[in-house]
């Protein structure tokens, strides 16, 4: 006798530059939340047996993520379970590809994909907001958060995700950014999937380090590699890991690209200002070549 | 010539100019293409960046030049320099205490 049935989700199975998962979730409701958060991530299409398992599960109104052995978070918003989740699946994944340079950075190629854009910062800072006000004049993104490159050739590596929003960054995205895809009925509150990533490699020519200040007009003040390269490598998990490779990458970078400290004031000027920088430095060939 | 992040003078008496500075074994540094240079401490995870005189100093410090060779060396690339000998110690004085220079060589 059946006395109960429960129809389970098969797991998502996805690919992070090559980081196979499958993710079980067996809240139908969480099931399709984590859908789209982690929709920017390729499907998995054969995943090895041996992949790494991850689980969202919800008991007692806490939902907790988890692998077998190893709790990694528990909250009792399902929204900061998926922020868990998600956080967890790219971190792991990044931990797999100690060839590339990791850093905490939003990056967006030029509307020619001539030249790739850093925007390095703590959480804060206002790279997604600065992100937004680009992607409305024709930049591509790369990443709200996490920017990888390629230390050979210090181009930017596609890895689409989904970007974290806060409260004051939503009014950017009913002003003409994403109407396709924007639909609070279906992205859980807190995430926003561009509707369009930038999907080729760009050389990374222009490296700000922006600082808030409302109200005021922005203002950029040049920065000299000794000056720029310490603030690469603070922001770099890299340097912990492969301190050679992250120090040689900084290096080269601060030769390559136009570094500079960027107070961030009204957005709409500051957003214009760097788009001419941006396009100017595409256009420019680097006195130091990679 | 300037260290950061930490830029204060120091006088420690183990760079009272007799001995001859070396490396730390777990320091990585790197050439900026402006001359400067970043060192990081593999072990106790600290960035250090050096400007061009500064960088100039770590590179003799290998074990073989006392301060005064090194000023030698500083006075052949930077002949405008003033104060070399008190920069020199100010600045070994600085790599000694975030644990750039060898306990070995004090």
């Amino acid at each position: 006798m059946i006395v109960s049935a429960q129809t389970v989700n098969a797991p998502l199975q996805r690919d992070l530059l090559g980081y196979c998962a499958s993710i079980t979730i067996p809240d139908a409701a969480a099931y399709d939340a984590a859908a789209q958060v982690l929709g920017a991530f390729r499907p998995a299409r054969a995943i090895p047996v041996d992949a790494p398992h991850y689980t969202l599960t919800c008991d007692y109104g806490l939902w907790t993520v988890s692998r077998p052995g190893t709790r990694f978070a528990t909250d009792g918003e399902l929204t900061n379970g998926l922020l868990a989740l998600e956080w967890q699946l790219v971190t792991d994944a990044l931990a797999a590809r100690s060839d590339l340079f990791h850093l905490h950075a939003a990056a967006l190629a030029t509307p020619d994909n001539g030249a790739g854009v850093l925007i390095v910062g703590d959480s804060g800072s206002g790279k997604t907001t600065l992100v937004l006000a680009l992607m409305q004049r024709g930049f591509l993104p790369y990443s709200d958060d996490v920017a990888l490159l390629n230390p050979d050739t210090l181009r930017l590596r596609p890895f689409p995700r989904a970007f974290h929003v806060r409260e004051g960054t939503y009014a950017l995205l009913d002003d003409g950014l994403g109407a396709p895809v924007w639909d609070e009925a279906t992205m859980p509150h807190g995430f926003f999937l561009p509707p369009q990533y930038a999907v080729a490699s760009a050389p990374v020519r222009l490296v700000l380090f922006p600082i808030l200040r409302p109200g005021q007009p922005p203002e950029l003040v040049p920065l000299s590699p000794g000056e720029s390269a310490p603030l690469l490598l603070t922001q770099t998990l890299t340097l912990t890991e492969s301190p050679t490779l992250a120090l040689g990458t900084a290096a080269r970078l601060t030769g390559a690209a136009d570094c500079y400290r960027l107070f961030t004031g009204d957005l709409t000027a500051t957003a214009d200002r760097v788009a001419t920088l941006a396009i100017e430095a595409a256009t420019r060939t680097p006195t130091v070549a990679p | 010539m300037t260290i950061s992040p930490s830029a204060t003078s120091h006088s420690t008496p183990a760079a009272s100019g007799e001995e001859r500075p070396q490396k730390a074994a777990c320091v990585t540094d790197e050439l900026l293409p402006d001359g400067s240079m970043v060192l990081y401490h593999t072990c106790a995870r600290r960035l250090v960046t050096l400007n061009p005189t500064a960088a100039l100093i770590w590179e003799c410090c290998d074990g073989a030049h006392d301060p005064a060779a090194i000023a030698a060396e500083v006075r052949e690339v930077f002949p405008d320099a003033v104060n070399v000998e008190a920069d020199i110690l100010a600045t070994l004085g600085t790599l000694i205490d975030h644990g750039m220079i060898a306990d070995a060589a004090l």
